[in-house]
């Protein structure tokens, strides 16, 4: 609460004038300006770190060249890659997955004539605009 | 033969050494982009030294300089190791790639052994594994798989191993 500069009245909450003299009120602090909403403020983020785990990287073109050789759906019924959806057409239906993630690791067992049997973990399986990517550990 | 997309495969620096573990009486580790390879000499001791593999043109070269082998146990030999070392390890490697290739049906050009000056100028082994007879090799299995896969890059780095393929198909689909 402030007071008058001329008569020492005490001033109501936002007032400009005196009620007592008439004199101008002291002008206000100028309040802290409120952060703009989140979508407006400009805070940089700093890019994710890169990855430099094991992981198989598909682009879309080779996505969509697997599920047309190996999906043994007839041409044009295959599922396809479009900006990270993966769609299919089955006559009157249509049908859309979004997004495809793995919800958490899965295991892999893995043998192979030379190096005997392998077991990885499937850390994720992600379906994206750009194609496919499995990132994956050797245990 | 149709465009197919790309692939891009990366295999971590631990990855690559749990498969080369994995090799019966091997002495090879990954490190810092480098291969560190441990070889028994046939005159007792062993020794060390580092490879660095790079891709040159349609090769993948592995260079093996002689003047960063290491041994121990060598005694009045010291003096001749790089020459004993790099005949013991390029023995046992063109047996380990002979049988390897004839196995998977790889022609012997595809991996061979030389002893030369490499490209810092030093003297050492190079191991010389041909992308073009891997690619050959890919597309003839492509026949039963539908998609030829061919090898465009691979590069080491200290972290991983990184390569590049492009995939093409034998039918319009």
């Amino acid at each position: 609460m402030s007071t008058c500069a001329t008569c020492g009245k005490e001033l109501e909450e936002g007032s400009r004038f005196c009620g007592e003299c008439g004199a101008a009120a002291p002008a206000r602090a100028e309040e802290p300006a409120l952060p703009a909403p989140a979508e407006e403020r400009s805070t940089p983020t700093a890019p994710p770190p890169p990855y430099h785990g094991t992981r198989i990287e598909l682009d879309k073109e080779m996505v969509n060249s697997l599920l047309a050789l190996y999906s043994g759906l007839p041409e044009g019924c295959e599922p396809k890659l479009r900006d990270g959806r993966l769609q299919m057409s089955l006559g009157e239906h249509q049908l859309e997955v979004n997004p495809l993630r793995l919800s958490e690791a899965a295991r892999l067992h893995w043998r192979t004539e030379s190096m005997g049997p392998l077991e990885v973990s499937i850390d994720l399986v992600e379906l994206h605009k750009a194609g496919l990517e499995v990132r994956m550990r050797l245990l | 033969m149709i465009a197919a997309g790309q692939v891009q495969l990366q295999v971590s620096a631990a990855d690559i050494n749990t498969l080369l573990h994995r090799i019966p009486r091997g002495g090879i580790h990954f490190s810092q982009g480098q291969f560190q390879i441990e070889q028994p000499l046939p005159v007792g001791g062993t020794a060390t030294c580092l490879a660095l593999a790079y891709q040159q043109g349609q090769e993948l070269h592995i260079a093996v300089p002689f003047d960063k082998i290491k041994g121990t146990g060598l005694g009045m030999f010291a003096g001749a190791m790089a020459k004993t070392f790099w005949g013991a390890l390029s023995t046992r490697l063109q047996q380990a790639v002979d049988e390897s290739l004839v196995r998977r049906g790889l022609p012997r050009e595809a991996v061979t052994l030389t002893q030369t000056t490499l490209r810092e100028g030093q003297k050492g082994g190079l191991i010389r594994i041909s992308l073009f007879h891997l690619n050959l090799w890919l597309a003839k299995r492509a026949l039963r798989e539908k998609v030829i896969f061919q090898i465009e890059s691979v590069a080491f780095t200290a972290e991983n191993m990184r390569a590049g393929l492009r995939a093409h198909r034998l039918e319009p689909r």
